[in-house]
């Protein structure tokens, strides 16, 4: 589930014109990403409500925070990350918000493991998962 | 040695006519109204009593996906009437059962809360066990 979630807004964004985006579980190395921006979406956190039945179907309803860290060479302007971002991925997901979704935090480090300066934002997605029933 | 198996528990479903809810949570309410009179010493004395009807409500969530608001029209339909209803949950048998209220809500997530209250004056009886 978590991975069709991340494939699910990786996916948006890829047809919205995103094109350096990569899951976080695609191990894909660093090195060989885009030497300029590219972003990585991964799980912030994954929470599953009780289950909902009904004939032939069980319904799972998830909360989960996505995170997609938009990372920019460590020596480019931090101002470029973030026209970058407020270009190319914010409006993709301002449109992907309404009162379930919503881009609800947006925080910036310096992350020495990648060397690299990485915007992250968190995007608040819920849904629900189905299921069909056998033996019903 | 100690034992800790993991609770496994389904939504039971009860059948009303055409309404069907996938029961989480119930409860039935019951009580006698006892009458009073004084004496001519002052003290109390029980003169009558009156066994008021049994209030069950099931409570359930309903995930709409082909008939939105399905189970609204169908507890309306219900309501509407005095049909009358017999459903089993979990070995208890309810029979007489009239459909008094119904709730639904939407809080904007994906489902609806929705229960359902019945009224019957009928005596509670066990399944049989098959």
């Amino acid at each position: 589930m978590i991975r069709n979630i991340i494939e699910s807004l990786v996916t948006e964004l890829r047809n919205s014109g995103v094109t350096e985006i990569y899951s976080a579980f695609d191990a894909i190395p660093v090195s060989r990403k885009s030497s300029g921006f590219f972003t990585v979406a991964d799980i912030g956190g994954f929470e599953c409500g009780r289950p909902i039945y009904s004939q032939y179907t069980v319904f799972m309803p998830f909360k989960s925070e996505v995170l997609l860290s938009v990372t920019a060479p460590e020596d480019s302007r931090l101002d470029r990350l973030y026209s970058y971002f407020g270009s190319d991925i914010e409006p993709v997901l301002l449109s992907l918000s309404d009162l379930d979704c919503r881009l609800s935090k947006v925080t910036v480090k310096h992350d020495s493991n990648i060397r690299r300066l990485v915007l992250t934002a968190s995007f608040s997605v819920c849904g629900v998962e189905r299921i069909e029933r056998s033996g019903e | 040695m100690k034992d800790t198996p993991f609770n496994v528990r389904e939504a039971v479903p009860v059948t009303l006519g055409s309404l069907t809810l996938y029961c989480e949570e119930f409860r039935v309410t019951d009580s006698t109204a006892w009458f009073e009179q004084p004496t001519v010493s002052g003290d109390t004395a029980i003169t009558n009593c009156c066994r008021h009807a049994k209030k069950i409500t099931l409570t359930g969530r309903v995930a709409e996906e082909d008939t939105p608001l399905g189970f609204i029209i169908a507890a309306d339909s219900a309501a509407g009437t005095s049909n009358v209803y017999s459903f089993t949950y979990r070995g208890a048998v309810f029979s007489g059962c009239r459909v008094a209220s119904f709730t639904a809500e939407d809080k904007g997530g994906p489902f609806f809360y929705v229960s359902v209250t019945l009224i019957s004056s009928e005596p509670v009886t066990a399944a049989e066990v098959v």
